[in-house]
């Protein structure tokens, strides 16, 4: 039974996974705002929403023990929703907390290996509550309940799947709580079940007692042992039933029809209806939508009680059904009915799952997260286990149902290849362009020029796919400023602007680290404590922005912050103390601040919890370069400092510009590109032992392709130097010829590439031959790192050592 | 006679599951993310039983339930709800207009079986 199930439950559970991992980035976004947002009821209903529904979604994948910790999740918030409980830090933390144990709790399933709820928490959430004492039970079953594996169901009846599994609403907490008394005991597990549970029945059963047990114990002074035994014995022979059926005036609009009762009840057996028209009104008072119908129906049918009762399911309150069995002397026994009183409708409640026994180790939470509302449903122990063999073997497969705005999810990298080839198809239908200028082509002009058309928009739209807008990084952003406020005891708010801009993907997952980086930086080091700050005159919370938006085509990211502004005097004497600038170097120089990015600079001599971890900024320049990007700081000293990552919309294209050196041809990212000037006339000279070229009377470093790539052959008469800028200083590389622009589809180099950094992909040219990506930038860095032995251990005031 | 059972439920692998456990031939089972889609579908076309979940975005399941019967061509359709709430936790007056109640979370052959028995035939 299982095995069956279970494959099934798989594909269920992955999606499930997918879809809790939103809802768990959307229970943390509710829950940090729910202080500032207090009063704001849709945000509040928003973030209920979260829980309840992986709650649900968790019960009906069969993964009842994250339902079961959610629920304590979801019955805070339903308290502090109904307006029970008032939203303060401690309560925030508390559930943020069981909001991280729960997606931990996701991932170790989605890896198959759970973990257990903590107890720990469970009981904190529980405490918000009120403490133990106020429980009133919940919608799901008490840890007890569940973990405790059932007795497996004797098969005592034909029916077992069918009245455990549809038993009627007599189960109602509601009712039963209040005839018993209220009692609030956790289910215990039923030792054996049949005429067992009825020896328990009664009024002295616990609630949530199995669906049977629950039955009997309503059955007046009726005996679970003898009615089986009774429909056991007559299992054989035929039962005659009398029922009286009456539908109360809401039947109809409740979605109810008569008919289908009489349906089911000629499936059963042989049915004589009669129909009792007394109660029907004259023609003026006929409610058209009443039925004002009642019937007798005597049924000869092997159908046992429960199968009978089970008809008539959805008649509740206001309906009369009276059911009642021939006895072998002729006499008629009315048979006990279950339909609560309050109730309008049928109702099923969960039954614990047999798989859930499978599950392994019982919750370990001793004391089930209790919810303030009083009289919930209490919980069923019971296995319908036969209800699932029961289950269709084979499925036709799922047909496919329109929604609109649908989403669908796509693994990544089959995406990437699908760009690949977009971008493939665009240079291919280009090249078939050519096919222009040969003669007699004319007639397929057309169709050429639409291939083209239609494979640039395939190309375009399959980059766009890949974009991504950046709330999908800022959104994590407010938890971690919380924490980090918390723990360094600042009051810091956290403004997130045009978290609506889109990006590549990949630059998104990457942006990450380098930005958490920033923010730490900014909440230990740059923002002052709230008694400096009011000191300083400004406001108690210092603030950082975050902001997204487009540059040209690009996309610029600020990480910015009101705090006390870089200490330019200090990097200035660390840098001259460290031998990266040279000695004499004033403050306002443009260099000055480009030094935090140097690798093993920090102004600070010891390594705080919060941003240090021995990592500087040098990582976050290498990260956004590594994304074709850009990282600059702005800062006022007092006033605050700002990050500004400046990136491209896609890795996935670039504007490139094709050059060809000693017979090679390579492609340069536009972007890196300022200037290009030739080469020719202008006098090379060596300062520090290295070439450098005067451009319009500056003095500019110079790297050669040829000798970086060691390469022979004849100079051509003319070469091409592109300027580009390195950390803050005019490089220019020399190049033998440019031949054009060219917008290439990067693909990646194959695993062998990869150690090569000068190389930042490749692309197929428009003639279909493949051509070789450079980074200038790290080209640049490379040859500094090869022809450089020392720095600045000369004279000072030269400009051309700063080659990096 | 092909049936439309029409089924609300905010969570996509709720949404899956119900519809995997109600695939056949004779069934088409039209899935939408709340309560407001649901009653747009139900505006236009006819159907045959409505599941709904309760707590939606947009318009939740017994709000649902009120304005289904409001539509003339649905004042006597079925109604099951799949929620993790037991009825006992709303009053009668919100209940009104729901046929059944399956408490989740919910036994693949309860949900058929229910299904079946209130589909017209």
């Amino acid at each position: 039974m299982t095995n069956l199930e279970g494959s099934a439950d798989d594909r269920f559970r992955e999606m499930f996974y997918e879809e809790a991992r939103e809802l768990l980035i959307g229970l943390e976004e509710g829950l940090m705002d729910l202080e500032r947002r207090r009063g704001d009821r849709a945000h509040l209903d928003r973030t209920f929403r979260a829980a309840h529904s992986l709650k649900g979604a968790a019960a009906m994948v069969g993964l009842s023990r994250l339902a079961e910790f959610t629920h304590g999740i979801e019955a805070v918030l339903d308290q502090v929703r109904s307006g029970n409980l008032g939203i303060d830090s401690d309560i925030i933390t508390t559930l943020l907390e069981a909001r991280d144990h729960l997606a931990a709790m996701v991932e170790a399933e989605a890896a198959h290996s759970p973990i257990p709820a903590s107890s720990e928490l469970s009981h904190r959430l529980a405490s918000l509550l009120g403490g133990p004492g106020t429980r009133g039970g919940g919608s799901m079953p008490p840890a007890g309940g569940t973990g405790t594996p059932a007795p497996a169901p004797a098969p005592t009846s034909a029916s077992a799947s069918n009245s455990s599994a549809a038993s009627p609403s007599g189960q109602n907490g509601h009712g039963r709580g209040e005839a018993e008394g209220g009692q609030a005991a956790p289910p215990r597990p039923e030792p054996a079940k049949g005429g067992r549970s009825a020896k328990s029945g009664g009024g002295s059963k616990p609630r949530a007692p199995r669906k049977k047990a629950g039955k009997m114990a309503a059955a007046p002074g009726g005996d679970g042992a003898g009615r089986k035994s009774a429909s056991a014995g007559s299992a054989a022979g035929m039962n005659v039933y009398r029922i009286t059926l009456a539908p109360g005036p809401d039947t109809l609009r409740r979605g109810i029809n008569p008919i289908g009762v009489f349906d089911e009840l000629h499936d059963l057996g042989h049915a004589r209806i009669e129909t009792d028209l007394d109660g029907v009104p004259a023609i003026d008072d006929l409610d058209p939508e009443r039925c004002f119908l009642s019937w007798t129906i005597i049924l000869e049918s092997p159908a046992t009680p429960d199968q009978i009762n089970e008809v008539f399911l959805f008649f509740a309150d206001d309906s009369t059904v009276a059911i009642e069995r021939m006895e072998p002397d002729g006499s008629w026994q009315v048979l006990p009915r279950e339909s609560p009183a309050d109730l309008p409708a049928a109702v099923v409640e969960p039954e614990v799952r047999g798989r859930g026994l499978f599950e392994g180790t019982a919750p370990s939470t001793p004391s089930a997260p209790p919810v303030g509302r009083p009289a919930a449903a209490p919980s069923q122990v019971s296995i319908a286990e036969s209800a699932m063999a029961a289950r269709p073997a084979a499925a036709p497969p799922p047909r496919h149902v329109p929604r609109p705005n649908a989403r669908i999810r796509v693994d990544a990298s089959q995406l990437d290849d699908l760009v690949g080839l977009a971008g493939e198809l665009a240079v291919l239908s280009d090249n078939l362009m050519g096919l222009r200028d040969i003669r007699g082509t004319e007639t397929w002009l057309h169709a050429l020029e639409s291939l083209q058309r239609v494979s640039r928009e395939i190309r375009d739209t399959t980059l766009d796919l890949r974009m991504v807008p950046v709330d999908e990084l800022f959104s994590r952003f407010p938890r971690v400023v919380r924490d980090l406020a918390d723990r360094s005891g600042k009051e810091i708010e956290l403004r997130i602007i045009g978290q609506e801009t889109r990006l590549d993907r990949t630059i998104v997952e990457r942006l990450s680290d380098p930005m958490v980086h920033l923010i730490r930086n900014a909440v230990d080091h740059a923002l002052e404590h709230p008694s400096d700050r009011t000191e300083k005159g400004k406001s108690r919370v210092g603030r950082i922005t975050l902001w997204a938006g487009h540059e040209g085509d690009r996309v610029a990211i600020r990480v910015e912050d009101d705090g006390r502004g870089l200490d330019r005097d200090r990097i200035v004497k660390k840098g001259i103390a460290l031998k990266m600038i040279a000695p004499g170097t004033t403050a306002d120089d443009p260099r000055v601040v480009s030094l935090i990015f140097e690798p093993g600079f920090s102004t600070r001599d010891t390594v705080s919890e919060l941003s240090g971890r021995g990592v500087g900024l040098d990582v976050v320049r290498d990260a956004v370069r590594a994304l074709r990007g850009t990282v600059t700081v702005e800062s006022t000293p007092g006033k605050g400092t700002a990050f500004i990552f400046r990136l491209p919309l896609t890795l996935a294209l670039i504007d490139g510009l094709l050059v060809e050196t000693a017979g090679g041809k390579y492609v340069v990212p536009l972007a890196q590109v300022e200037e290009c000037v030739a080469l020719n006339g202008m006098r090379s000279a060596l300062a520090d032992d290295r070439p450098c070229i005067a451009v319009r009377g500056e003095l500019v470093p110079m790297v050669s392709l040829r000798s970086l790539f060691r390469t022979d052959g004849p100079l051509p008469a003319r070469q091409e130097l592109l300027l580009t800028r390195h950390a803050g200083q005019r490089v220019g590389v020399a190049v033998d010829r440019l031949l054009g622009r060219v917008q290439a589809v990067i693909q990646s180099l194959g695993e062998g590439l990869h150690g090569f950094n000068r190389f930042s992909g490749a692309t197929i040219l428009g003639d279909g031959s493949v051509s070789l990506i450079l980074d200038l930038s790290a080209l640049v860095s490379e040859s500094r790192f090869a022809e450089q032995t020392s720095r600045f251990t000369q004279q000072p005031g030269g400009r051309a050592e700063n080659l990096r | 006679m092909n049936k439309t059972i029409v089924h609300a439920d905010d969570s996509a692998s709720v949404r899956r599951w119900v519809a995997e456990q109600l695939t056949d031939p004779k069934l088409k089972v039209i899935s939408v993310a709340d309560g407001e889609a649901a009653l747009d579908v139900l505006k236009e076309s006819p159907c045959d039983l409505l599941l709904t979940d309760l707590e939606m975005p947009n318009l939740d399941g017994l709000a649902l339930v009120a304005a289904v019967r409001d539509l003339p061509m649905h004042r006597f359709l079925p109604v099951l709800v799949l929620s993790c709430r037991h009825p006992g936790e709303f009053d009668a007056q919100h209940r009104r207009g729901v046929t059944g109640w399956l408490v989740k979370p919910i036994e693949p052959e309860n949900l058929r079986r229910w299904v079946k028995r209130l589909l017209p035939r």
